[in-house]
């Protein structure tokens, strides 16, 4: 176990160097540079010259590098060049609007998914779980621009239920307020994510129900239900938990597009903008946050995983 | 048949392989039950106080990259800090581009236009608390207007500008970005805070997404009308008009067209098309061919046809036929020279044996494009091929402004008084025109902008002739005034709003 929790590790800082690598070469092919978009339509050649070495644009670009993963390992994200601020504040002010919105979103996915996915499996064969099955497909297939644009539609232009755009000015001081701006945009992902889910849990269900523990234990006079209840839906469980690591990335994807539909203050739409500006340092460092996180996340699911479902060592052994 | 023996019953079985689902089922269900109780509990401990104070939000597309009014260009900083937090010598009428008084009690300029003598109010403080000083003056313009000029003080509030040519310009832009006025003292963040002498004080930033002003109670003029003004950025037009229809605006600048009539229908906003010095530019890459040859150039500027996009716009636009607009001096219609005339067009082409040609227009992401794909088709009249190529602003300016590797550009040019851009050939357009630039330094060097403006004129006209560019159209944005706003400014406010006089009647 000890073994297994250190090459996990091992894995997990490798994937991050490489991640940092892949992002910082990719970010210096784009066109432009951040001195160009300050100096603006008006600015002589030789005036855009004097900004780029102001900000340290013309330092090699290993060096730029070394000098941005140095800081990284001491926990300095370094300063937007525009801004001149630190980048970590700015990123933690950004994410109490993405990571709220992500679980939520998650809440959503699941509170649809998990019933719905295991009472289909256990009824698979009614018309009703032939048409939900249908129906996710479609779903699934919905581009999250439409869903948002159907979403403010319905529930804030004719039921007026909810903020079609916008996040309080004072954030989460105000909390109903803020869960209330960020529920459509939620509703959107979630809605899809959930679909999503549906699927994936109804097959898990439909592999559990065939599962020979669980066909023993219905030999030992348990009702199909209960036998899945009590022996089956552990490990449909555990293959959602593992499923949720491979969706955080889809969700944080969705959140950037629903951040720009709803005009959110979140992560996604600082990406856009920063991207547009190109303040690459910040954007490299944003970047890196999230894949950190997506990366970590798959971590701590694999070693929890492991802990709890012993078979798995058993078959590597 | 014997039974096999299973050690244990049913009901043992069960309980020894108890799941640990329900477990962490129970778990993640207590954890939200608790989060959701600390959220209610919080929103019914603390209700936000009722507002009696004046407060107007503002919608605008583009944000500003920071705040440095010194160093970053762009017109999103001039509409939130000049005239409300930074003020000049000079400033314009709010709405409009005419000049006025602000920090100068008065002002004379010599006759041979190079000596300006201005008389400082004695009365104005910077938002710091320092009293504004001819120092603040000579510190600020020296590094703004560089060698151009000397700035000194011979006595006490009194500060003199002496010009090595005379520039009939100069006061527009001491009126401009240029002209406003720092603490020469203070070491603030420029990116991030702002200390002006301004009506209002700058209170918070949230960078990409707003920008709150609030009343600046020391104000050496008259008091500012409102509390508070709130500038919020959403670059979704479609957001933009919910933002308005939800009640969270009290007005929004420059409306998409095609959503205009969602907010007429409503009946709660007055909606204002205001005059700007915007020019959307079709510019030609006059330095290179096809572009060099002018047989070229005149057949595309005729090939289009203005009305038909302003008609697209949906009266959000104005034919223009030079390069000077309506607000700015040296404006004349000049939209009769090479007007639409497609027949010609396909004759010059044919002449300059440019049949068939297929050629690309290089435009940032965040414009519409409604105008180019009318321009596309008439093109596609005359036998021309044209290819959209929609880029982020950031390759724009590397491809086009500054490595001029384009064949046709478009872009919005916001500044007013950017005639010089003709009257230099390193410009992206690349148009080298000797006469023009000799017109255009004479303007100059004109005395008064009276005497300035028929020279720019006559320069405009020699450009125009020329068709470096086609100036598309003058963007006349629809803003949307909520009903009880009043004052608000209805010109040029694609680079300017200056809030004096806007009150809320409620």
């Amino acid at each position: 176990m000890i073994r297994f929790i250190l090459t996990r590790t091992l894995t997990l800082i490798l994937g991050l160097v490489l991640a940092s690598a892949v992002i910082f070469i990719t970010l210096r092919l784009l066109p432009g540079d951040v001195a160009q978009v300050i100096g603006g339509t008006q600015a002589s050649p030789e005036r855009i010259a004097e900004i780029r070495e102001q900000l340290g644009l013309n330092v090699p670009l290993l060096t730029q590098y070394v000098q941005w993963i140095g800081g990284i390992v001491t926990g300095d994200l370094g300063t937007s060049i525009l801004t001149g601020s630190p980048i970590e504040a700015e990123i933690v002010e950004k994410a109490a609007v993405t990571v709220p919105l992500t679980i939520y979103s998650l809440i959503i996915g699941l509170t649809i998914a998990l019933p719905l996915g295991v009472i289909t499996a256990v009824k698979h064969r009614s018309a009703a779980s032939r048409f939900l099955s249908t129906a996710s497909i479609a779903a699934a297939a919905v581009p999250v621009v439409w869903a948002g644009m159907l979403a403010i539609m319905v529930f804030s232009a004719w039921l007026g239920w909810f903020p079609s755009q916008g996040f309080p000015r004072e954030g989460w001081e105000s909390p109903l307020a803020a869960i209330r701006s960020l529920t459509l945009p939620a509703l959107t992902i979630g809605l899809i994510e959930g679909a999503i889910l549906f699927r994936f849990v109804k097959s898990a269900t439909l592999t559990a129900l065939d599962a020979p523990h669980v066909l023993t234990a219905m030999s030992h006079g348990l009702t199909r239900s209960r036998a899945l209840v009590s022996h089956g839906l552990p490990s449909v469980g555990l293959s959602i938990i593992s499923m949720l690591g491979l969706q955080v990335a889809s969700l944080l994807v969705g959140a950037v597009v629903v951040e720009q539909l709803f005009t959110l203050p979140g992560l996604g739409r600082m990406l856009v903008s920063d991207v547009g500006n190109r303040d690459l340092l910040k954007v490299q460092s944003t970047l890196f946050v999230l894949t950190a996180v997506i990366l970590i996340l798959g971590a701590v699911i694999d070693i929890v995983h492991r802990l709890i479902d012993p078979r798995l060592a058993e078959a590597q052994r | 048949m014997t039974q096999p023996h299973l050690g244990n019953s049913g009901s043992e079985y069960r309980k020894k392989n108890r799941s640990k689902l329900p477990l962490i089922i129970g778990a993640v269900a207590a954890v939200a039950v608790v989060t959701g109780g600390i959220f209610l509990a919080q929103s019914l401990s603390k209700k936000p106080a009722e507002d009696a104070a004046s407060e107007l939000t503002i919608g605008i597309l583009l944000p500003p990259t920071n705040l440095d009014i010194r160093n970053t260009s762009g017109v999103a900083l001039d509409q939130v800090l000049a005239d409300n937090v930074y003020q000049g010598l000079i400033g314009f009428v709010p709405g409009t581009l005419e000049l006025r008084e602000v920090l100068a009690k008065s002002y004379t300029v010599s006759d041979d236009g190079k000596r300006y003598e201005f008389t400082l109010r004695d009365d104005v403080t910077f938002h710091s608390g320092a009293s504004l000083t001819a120092e603040d003056v000579i510190t600020s313009l020296s590094e703004t207007l560089g060698d151009t000029v000397t700035v000194s003080s011979p006595s006490e509030g009194l500060v003199v500008i002496e010009l090595a040519e005379p520039n009939a310009f100069f006061p527009f832009q001491l009126a401009g970005r240029e002209g406003l006025i720092l603490e020469a003292a203070a070491t603030n963040d420029l990116k991030n805070t702002a200390n002006g002498t301004g009506p209002y004080t700058l209170a918070s930033w949230k960078e990409g997404d707003s920008i709150t002003l609030v009343k600046n109670e020391q104000y050496w003029g008259t008091e500012a009308s409102l509390d508070r003004a709130v500038y919020r950025y959403i670059s979704d037009g479609k957001a933009a008009v919910n933002a308005s229809l939800d009640g969270d605006l009290d007005a929004q600048i420059a409306v998409l067209p095609s959503l205009v009539p969602e907010l007429e229908q409503s009946g709660e906003f007055t909606l204002v098309n205001a005059e700007s010095s915007d020019v959307f530019t079709l510019g030609y890459n006059n330095a290179k061919a096809p572009f060099d040859d002018e047989r070229v150039r005149t057949a595309f500027s005729q090939a289009i046809d203005s009305s038909a996009l302003v008609e697209a716009l949906q009266g959000d636009a104005k034919p223009l036929g030079g390069p000077i607009t309506s607000l700015e001096p040296g404006y004349e219609d000049l939209t009769s020279i090479n007007a639409y005339d497609p027949d010609n067009a396909r004759a010059l082409l044919e002449e300059a044996g440019a049949s068939d040609l297929s050629v690309t227009v290089t435009v940032p992401n965040f414009y519409d494009t409604v105008a180019l794909d009318i321009v596309k088709s008439q093109l596609a009249e005359v036998g021309v091929t044209l290819n959209i190529k929609q880029v982020e602003f950031g390759t724009w300016l590397e491809d086009v402004y500054t490595n001029h590797d384009f064949d046709l550009s478009f872009v919005d040019h916001a500044e007013p008084f950017d005639f010089g851009n003709y009257a230099d050939s390193g410009y992206y357009f690349g148009f080298d025109n000797a006469e023009a630039q000799q017109l255009y330094a004479e303007a100059l060097k004109a005395p008064s902008t009276d005497e300035m403006s028929p020279l720019l004129a006559k320069a405009a006209r020699v450009v125009a002739e020329e068709a470096p560019a086609k100036w598309l159209y003058n963007y006349t944005p629809t803003n949307a005034v909520a009903e009880h706003v009043r004052g608000f400014p209805e010109s040029n406010t694609n680079s300017r709003i200056n809030l004096e006089g806007v009150t809320i009647e409620k």
